[in-house]
Order: structure tokens, then sequence, then C-alpha cells
């Protein structure tokens, strides 16, 4: 399923999630598609299976994979929903970026910077 | 039919290459009448001695190859066939020999009689029992033994008369008991097919035992010594036939050898003065072998028991403990075996019965000294010249004692070398153990069958 | 459930008053697969068997399983440790099966179908004394003698060194099988980077007697290398080691 290549200078694990990330994204993998088991892989590429668990696990935590007790992983059924709102944090943390460097560059400390974003976020929500 | 004779004779190249000389010999030896008569008898001996003498040389080692290949097991009555095939050579052989040996005769115009039939019955017994012992050596992988060795003794025994060996004295009739014996032994045991033994058989004893897996072969009574870990610990097999085996062989082949090289130079094997078998010098010899065959064989053993450190329970001291045990069950072997020699010796040669009592008190002290010491120079990582040295020094001080003795004196003066050897391998023991209980196995590491050591 | 399996603490030792291994300090915990790199001759068997306790270490100590590894009388903790070393221990007369069955015995937890089947997949003929077999079945059939009690902690010193690549991949899926459930430890000492790079979570590389890497292999990959200079302490990597190589390219830079 994968191609890994355990001699670049990536580490196996990243690979695993690119490769994932990229079949979700082109439809390779579709929704409700069950990724093969941690050990299966590990055996037929030869590689550490802690490595491809780890894998799994951070993809479990970005909401791309789900796992399901006694079923094998698969992929998110509500992944559109997930990966936009990735995305949309990311814009954010476009804009994040400058708030911090000018806040410091202002020498204001964290609770007063924090404390005029959540008003901030109070006076949108009314 | 032809096509069996050419497993005789063309199979192997080898047997290729021996055919076609003794083909060479054949009509080197039909052809005698063309040569000018001054060289006629000398061709025909010549000739008939690579047409027949050459094949009978290899026809054990031949007839041995041909009966234990496998591919050969399927064809119908090849073992009977070889046999015969060898009992025919053989025949062809002693007839030659009685016909060189007239035609000799005739031509050095000597004055012995000689009887053909005794000629041919003598011939065809020595050529009958270099064939049948050089087939079952190299079973063994002792062929070269046979090869080599055989032929000197026959040579020795035609040509150097020898009151201890005279067969023309010997009854005839024995002589063709024996030789019907062993040839009816051999058609026997062409009935069923060969067991193809392992060759690679490096002890005598490893062959008996067969099966390690099965549980009645490690008996159980002598602990966990005549166990896997002493398997692990010789590098073959263990057992009590094994190490029995191993204890003869250390005891006896030292002194037997010696016998024989002394035999084959021609060196008087009796006592001149007494005219008695000297077993005195067959014991100490036999001291000796042991003394040595056990420094060498504990010497491996501190390095082998690395491989007993993560499969055995027990700390280096529990180690030192199995180590311990073996060796003394090993010693109580040379005890027994030892006592026994001591007992035939006393019955042949009636000579003073001291000898062979201290002999074995001598045995057991020296050797536990000799094991001993091997154990804590391997342990130690001293040279192995070291050991050499040592145990060579022990035994010329004992030579120098014996000898010294022989001028006239009692054996009790002797008396005071036991209980010396004796405090000395206590000692070396306890030195020894120490030695172990701190040993360095990245240090120290087995031998390899290369002989090379590493480190 | 996580151990220290193996702990070893400022460990050093001479051999003819040259000091092959200095001050090392390292732990391996359970379910690790810990490679050891090394040039030829840098103390990497050393180090394998004075953890395993055939050597007392100079100063420092080592503990197995909570134990100082040298003395080590119990049976249960030697029967959770399988060691293969560099130089095989069979018996050149003993066919493969009878030596096989010989180890037996030692065990009682010796599992003969799990060997059955490895000698199968793995071409090792148990029919032969071991004097005719060639330098790798000598060394599968080594293999074989060491995991059939099924231990937890594998210690194997350059066991593919002489397998063709088609027998290593082989044997490294094997591997990889037994410990794909996160309770067997191996450490194994190799040249072939190659076969760390896949199976190997850390990495402990040991140059001039000291443990210059002790990392696992995906921070070495992304981070760069933090390289232990004299006196133990670390700093960020001064020499070409850079995020993004591999590790055969690591080692060679480390060394040069």
């Amino acid at each position: 399923m994968f191609t890994l290549n355990p001699h670049s200078g990536i580490p196996i694990y990243r690979q695993i999630i690119e490769q994932v990330r990229w079949m979700t994204a082109s439809d390779q993998l579709r929704p409700g598609d069950a990724l093969p088991s941690v050990r299966e892989i590990a055996v037929d590429h030869a590689v550490n299976a802690m490595t491809v668990s780890k894998a799994y696990s951070l993809l479990e935590a970005e909401g791309i994979l789900v796992r399901q007790r006694g079923k094998p992983m698969t992929v998110s059924a509500d992944l559109g929903r997930k990966e936009s709102k990735t995305a949309r944090l990311k814009r954010l943390a476009e804009l994040i970026g400058p708030l911090v460097m000018a806040a410091r560059q202002l020498q204001l400390d964290n609770d007063d910077v924090l404390a005029a974003v959540s008003k901030a976020l109070e006076n949108e929500n009314d | 039919m032809m096509r069996l004779l050419s497993l005789f004779l063309y199979y192997f190249r080898w047997q290729r290459i021996m055919t076609w000389v003794s083909l060479a010999g054949a009509i080197v030896m039909l052809l005698y009448f063309v040569f000018p008569p001054s060289i006629r008898t000398p061709a025909l001996i010549a000739g008939g001695g690579l047409a027949l003498g050459f094949p009978l040389s290899f026809a054990g080692i031949s007839f041995r190859q041909l009966i234990s290949n496998r591919r050969f097991a399927l064809v119908p009555r090849l073992r009977m066939f070889a046999a015969a095939a060898l009992l025919l050579l053989t025949l062809a052989g002693a007839l030659t020999v009685c016909a060189a040996a007239i035609s000799l005769n005739a031509y050095s115009e000597a004055e012995v009689t000689l009887e053909p039939v005794a000629v041919t019955l003598l011939a065809f017994t020595l050529i009958s029992a270099y064939v049948l012992i050089s087939q079952w050596l190299v079973v063994y992988s002792m062929g070269l033994i046979g090869f080599v060795l055989l032929p000197l003794v026959a040579i020795r025994v035609s040509f150097v008369s020898d009151p201890l060996f005279d067969p023309l004295t010997v009854e005839p009739l024995l002589l063709v008991v024996a030789v019907c014996t062993g040839w009816i032994w051999l058609f026997l045991a062409m009935r069923r097919p060969a067991v193809h033994r392992s060759l690679a058989a490096p002890h005598w004893g490893a062959a008996l035992c067969s099966d390690p897996a099965s549980p009645q072969q490690w008996h159980p009574d002598f602990g966990p010594v005549a166990s896997p870990a002493g398997a692990l610990m010789r590098g073959f097999r263990d057992g009590l036939r094994t190490r029995l085996a191993g204890v003869a062989l250390g005891l006896l082949f030292f002194p037997v050898a010696m016998l024989g090289v002394l035999w084959i130079l021609g060196a008087p094997l009796l006592d001149s003065e007494s005219g008695r078998f000297p077993s005195a010098f067959f014991l100490l010899w036999s001291l000796f072998g042991i003394a040595a065959q056990s420094s060498m064989l504990f010497r491996n053993w501190p390095a082998r028991l690395r491989y007993l450190w993560l499969r055995r329970a027990g700390d280096r001291a529990e180690l030192w403990r199995i180590m311990d045990r073996a060796l003394l069950n090993d010693l109580t072997l040379v005890g027994v075996v030892a006592s026994m020699i001591a007992l035939a010796c006393m019955f042949i040669t009636a000579d003073d019965p001291r000898y062979p009592l201290s002999y074995v008190a001598g045995c057991v002290t020296l050797t536990a000294l000799s094991s001993y010491f091997g154990v804590l120079s391997r342990a130690s990582g001293w040279h192995s010249i070291v050991d050499a040295v040592v145990l060579i020094a022990v035994m010329l001080l004992c030579l120098f004692n014996v000898a010294a003795l022989r001028s006239g004196d009692s054996l009790e003066r002797l008396y005071w070398l036991i209980p010396l050897l004796a405090a000395c391998a206590l000692v070396v023991r306890v030195l020894a153990r120490r030695a172990l209980l701190r040993i360095d196995w990245c240090a120290i590491r087995p031998m390899r069958i290369t002989g090379k050591q590493t480190n | 459930m996580t151990e220290t399996i193996i702990k070893l603490d400022q460990l050093e030792k001479c051999f003819d008053s040259h000091e092959v291994l200095r001050s090392i300090s390292a732990e391996v915990r359970t379910g690790d697969v810990i490679g050891l790199l090394g040039l030829n001759g840098a103390g990497k068997t050393t180090l394998l068997e004075t953890a395993l306790g055939f050597a007392v270490p100079d100063s420092g100590s080592t503990s197995l399983f909570g134990r100082p590894a040298s003395a080590i009388a119990d049976e249960r903790i030697k029967h959770r440790i399988g060691f293969v070393p560099q130089q095989d221990e069979l018996i050149e007369t003993m066919k493969g099966s009878e030596f096989l069955g010989l180890i037996g015995r030692f065990y009682s937890s010796w599992n003969s179908d799990l060997i059955g089947r490895l000698a199968r997949d793995w071409d090792v003929p148990l029919g032969k004394p071991a004097m005719k077999l060639s330098v790798g079945q000598r060394q599968k059939l080594s293999i074989l003698a060491a995991l059939g009690h099924e231990p937890e902690l594998i210690v194997l010193d350059e066991p593919v060194a002489s397998l063709d690549p088609l027998a290593r991949r082989i044997f490294l899926q094997e591997l990889i099988g037994m410990v794909s459930s996160g309770e067997r430890t191996i450490v194994f000492s190799t040249h072939i980077v190659s076969d760390l790079e896949r199976i190997a979570n850390r990495v402990w590389v040991l140059k001039d007697g000291r443990l210059v890497v002790d990392e696992a292999l995906d921070n070495l990959k992304e981070s760069g290398v933090k390289v232990a200079q004299a006196g133990g302490s670390r700093f960020p990597a001064s020499s070409g080691v850079t995020a993004g190589m591999s590790l055969e390219e690591i080692f060679l830079e480390l060394h040069k």
C-alpha cells in the first residue's frame, strides 16, 4: 500500500503520514476504507511496528483515521469538516504570529494579551 | 556383469588412473620373455607388483567407497559381488607373491628352500589382514593409518626375523582359521547394507552414542554432568560410553603407539635380562598419556563454560561446581580403567605387584594435577606453553626418580611422590577455582576447530 | 508495562591496559529495538557481553532485569534472555536437529514448533552436521538456538553479517513480527546500517569507547544529532550532521 524508503532522511512514520494524507486527498482512500493493521505493514515492509503505530496514532490525533475497537483503522467519515477546520486554524495561525510579535514589542505580558483576545471574542459572540 | 566390473575399474577417476597403471604392469609381467634374461625376473616381479600390488593397496578403500555409496545401494547383489572381488584379488595377490618369491629364489640362486604352500598361505594371511583392516579403518576416517602403517608392519614382518612374531613357526591351522574367520565375517556383514557411519566422528566414543535426544542415553543418575551441559563442554555427545572410551584411549594409546614404534624400528621389546614384557615402561607411558590428554581436554573447559552462562541456573560458583563434578567424574573413570589395566598387567607379567598399584595411584593424582592445572592456566589466560612446560617438568621429575630407583633400590622410596602430587593437585584446585570465579569470558574465548585461538 | 531491562551506569572496561569502554551509560526499556553501530574493533561485542554478565566491568555497573549482570544465578531471569554471539557455538559433529534438541533440554519452555517453522522458512538443513553447513546456514542455526525458548530480551551480535540480502530480509521480518506486540526487546549490533534503519527505534553509536549517539532514530533524522563530546556533556551538532540524512550518512559523518 505504501512506498516506504527507510534510507531517506525522512523518518518512516512521517512518510506514512504524508502518504495517507495524499491518498485521502486524492480519493485513493475514501471515508470508511480500512487500512492494513500495524503488524501487516510492519512485516510486509520490514519496518519497526512502533513506527507504524506512531504514524497511526498521529493520524488519529489529526482526525484523519478513526480507531474502532475490534476493527482495523479506518479512514474517518467526517473528513471534510475536520479538514476545513484544520485549514481554518491554519489561517488563524497566520494572524496569530504577528499578534504575538506585536505583543512582545509592546512588552505586554501573556495574561494581558489573552484577556484582550477573550474580550474580543466575547464581544464578537454578542 | 560388465557394467558391474566397470564400477570397480572405471567409475571414479582415481580408479581409472589405477587401472591404467596396473594394466601397464600386467603387460610388462605377461611379456616378460621379451626382456633380456638378466632383467627378466625383476621385470616379472615389478610388473606383477604394479599389476596387482597397486590395486591391492587401495582395495580396502575402494571396497568401502563402493559399498557405502548410496547410489549403488540399489544395485542387486553389489555387496556380495564386491566382497567376492576383494577375495579374488587377495588370492591373486597371494599367488603372485608366491610366484615372485619362487622366481626370486631361482634368480638369486640362494640355497633357501621354499614351500610354495606355506609362502602362499602366509602371503594370503598378510594380504587378507591388510585388506580387511584397511577397509574397516576407512569407516573411522583412519584409512590413512592402514595405508601407511600396515605395509610398513608387513615389510618389517617379512624381512626382519623377530622371535616375537615368527609366522612360519605359527601353527598353519591357526592361520587358516583366522583368515577364514575374517572372510566369513566380511561376507556375513555384506548381507545387510553398510551403515553409513559419520566419518566425522572425532572420538571413538562419539560413534557409540547414537541419539542424544532419547532420555535413556543421558544417564540421569550421573546428575547434570552427563547431560547437555557436558556435551556443550566437550564438543561432542556426552555420556558414560563416550567418557569411558576417552579415558581408555588416553590410557592405552600412548603406550601402545610407543610399543608399535619400537617394534617397527626393530628395537627389542622384551627385557634383555628377564626375557619378560617390561610392564613398568608400559605403565609409565600410560601414565604420561592420560595426564597429557586430560590437561589438553580440560584446558578447553573454562572458556567453554560461557556456553552455560545464560542457559543454566547458577552463578559462576555454580558453574565451577559443574566443572569440578565432571572432572572428578573423569578421575573416577581414570581410576577404574587404570585399575583394570593394572590387574591385567599383574596377570600377564607377574611383575612386582607394587608397580601396578603405584601406577593406579600415580594416574589419579597426576591426572588430577594436570587437569586442574589446565583449568587454572586457561582461566588465568596463560599460554598453552606454560601447561606443556609444567607437565613435562613434572614428568621429568617422576622419570628421574624412577630411573634413579632402577639401580637397585626398593620401591618405597617413591611413595612420597604420590602424596606430593595429591597435595599439589589440591592447591592447584583452589587456585583454579579462584581464577574461574573471576574469569572474563570476553577475553578468554573457546578455541575454534581450525585451531586458531581468538585471544 | 515498561521496565528497564538493561541499565549501564558509567561502565568502564579495559583489556591489556587498552580502554575499550569508557564511562558508558545507557538504558534499554521494554519494547525497544536498539541498533548498536560502530566500527570494527570499537567494542560492540565487549559492550553487549559485559551487559549480559560475561565479564565483570572494571568500574561502573551493569544491571540486567534489576540485578547485577555478572552475578545472576536465577534461572528464570537467564531464560528470559536469548543471545546470539558473533562466533557460533555449534557442536561440529552434531546435526542441526540434534543440536537444537540439546539446547532445548536446558529450557522448560522450548517451542519446537516455532523452530521447525523457522527452519523451513529460513531454509536451514537440520539433517546435516554443523561442519558441513555453509557460514550463512550456521548463523541461521545459531539464531534458531537462541530464539527457541521465546525470550523477552534478544541480544544479537552481528547476526546477519554472513546472510545474503534475501535471508536478511526474511530474518528481519521475523524479528519485526516478534517485536510487534511491544513485549519483546531486541538489542543488536551490526555493520549493515540499512537493516538498522528499518527495524530499530533507537540507535547507539559506539566510537572510541564512548556512546556518542543514544537517540531515537526518528529524532536523529529529524533534528540532526547531538554529539557527546569528551566529558560526557552534550552539545548541538557541530559536525556536518544535519537533519534529513540517512543513517549511513550520519554514521560516516560522525567518523570523519
